[in-house]
């Protein structure tokens, strides 16, 4: 049961993050980390991730409906690997097409390396004490920023296309048949100058974070469940031939999932997620899709 | 129970509240193409008069034709101006609009065509002179899209 659900919650949070892609008219998603939660050695996951925007919400909190089709499809590598008995690394590295009115791009999101510490080990299987994870994370900016894009439609922007730093926690308990996560992270991203064939200047982001928490019931090799993960970033504020202070930007991720360990090594996860159900969203494009997600993992 | 039914509770309290916002005319911000009227200003007094030709729709380039003029005794006088580009910002977003194509007609008469606002909502249309990388003087169009 435990391999069960530390296999899943993984595949939870990883999965937020492409839906978070959802969100690229105005500078993207952030990468989620890659992490072991469970008590593998390693673990490889492979993930494709279709969603479509449905409404866009201005700074003004007024939500605008989509009449035209805009898709994001992202195909996925993560991989994790324990190098001590309470340290991990990984990498996240994502493929993103976007999609628009028979336009399409297709190349590289923001890549993304994790450091992780378990510092709170469960090595006496608390009934109470969750088990914690912290993690470092550093994103480099493969993806494109929407300020430096140049092709029709902006499809060419797959991420936010800053450097970034980040620091957070995941919390993790199994009671019964129920599994429960924590998350929570913050992150500062870099200044950079940009250039397109119209615009030059300077792009001045600020922090971000993410916070988070789901539930799942598991029976036999199969798990149900639920998460909403919470997303905020500072304006970024454009200098140059056009001046900007730019806006926050807000949105709330709803997933509900359905799993299945097909053996001690291969899970499969399948999810729906929703931009529109939580939270007050601003400054953003807001969608809806589904995710398959195929996991192995190598125990220690 | 009682933690699931304050965690039920905390998340119905924030669910999303959509309010959708009132379509809008994009041709109501524009001229009727004929005559000149001074829609935009640079700093320098130069006035932009500027008309849909083609309305872009979210999944279709739209185009518009401009004029420069400049106010003298004599009448509106046509006139170019160095290092001209025209640009589509968002400003409550803080973000542009994919590149548009300018094409020049004739003095101070020009077409800006690939003209595609990414979203609904309150668009700028900014008219500027660079030199290089520095702006110079710019006018700038509020549009609802």
């Amino acid at each position: 049961m435990t391999k069960l659900y530390s296999a899943l919650i993984s595949s939870i949070l990883l999965l937020a993050a492409d839906y978070a892609q959802g969100a690229a008219c105005c500078g993207g998603g952030f990468a989620a980390p890659s992490l072991i939660v469970g008590d593998d050695r390693a673990q490889l996951t492979a993930s494709y991730a279709y969603s479509q925007v449905v409404s866009d919400v201005g700074s003004d909190l007024l939500w605008r409906r989509r009449s035209s089709k805009e898709t994001t499809e992202t195909w996925k590598l993560d991989a994790a690997h324990i190098f001590s008995d309470q340290w991990q690394a990984g990498l996240s590295a994502p493929l993103i097409k976007r999609s628009r009115a028979a336009n399409a791009t297709t190349g590289l999101g923001d890549i993304s390396a994790t450091l992780g510490y378990e510092f709170l080990p469960d090595w006496d299987f608390n009934p109470w004490r969750p088990k914690g994870i912290a993690f470092l994370q550093l994103t480099a900016p493969t993806g494109r920023s929407i300020a430096e894009s140049e092709t029709a439609f902006q499809l060419d922007s797959r991420g936010r296309g800053f450097w970034a730093a980040g620091l957070g926690t995941m919390l993790t308990k199994t009671l019964g048949n129920w599994d429960f996560f924590a998350s929570i992270d913050t992150h500062r991203s870099f200044a950079k100058n940009f250039s397109n064939s119209q615009a030059q200047g300077r792009l001045e982001p600020g922090w971000g974070g993410n916070a988070g928490g789901g539930v799942g019931f598991n029976f036999s090799s199969f798990r149900m469940g639920g998460s909403l993960l919470w997303t905020y970033e500072d304006p970024v504020r454009v200098t140059g031939t056009s001046e900007s202070a730019g806006s926050v930007q807000r949105f709330a991720t709803a997933l509900l999932s359905a799993s299945y360990l097909f053996d001690r090594f291969w899970a499969l996860t399948l999810n729906y997620s929703d931009q529109t159900k939580f939270g007050k969203p601003v400054n953003t494009s807001l969608g809806r899709g589904v995710a398959l997600l195929v996991q192995r993992r190598w125990e220690r | 129970m009682k933690n699931f039914f304050f965690l039920f509770l905390a998340l119905i309290a924030g669910c999303a509240n959509p309010l959708y916002a009132p379509e809008n005319d994009p041709k109501g911000n524009s001229g009727q193409g004929t005559e000149l009227s001074c829609l935009a200003q640079f700093r320098s007094g130069l006035c932009v008069s500027w008309a849909w030709e083609k309305l872009p729709t979210e999944e279709e380039f739209g185009s518009f034709t401009f004029k420069l003029y400049r106010d003298s005794a004599t009448g509106k006088i046509l006139e170019d101006i160095s290092g001209l580009s025209v640009l589509l910002w968002m400003p409550g977003m803080g973000h542009g609009s994919s590149p548009i194509t300018l094409e020049r007609l004739a003095t101070g008469s020009y077409r800006a065509t690939r003209v595609f606002f990414t979203m609904r909502g309150e668009w700028e249309i900014r008219f500027q002179s660079k030199e290089g990388q520095s702006l110079l003087d710019q006018a700038v169009q509020r549009i609802d899209f």
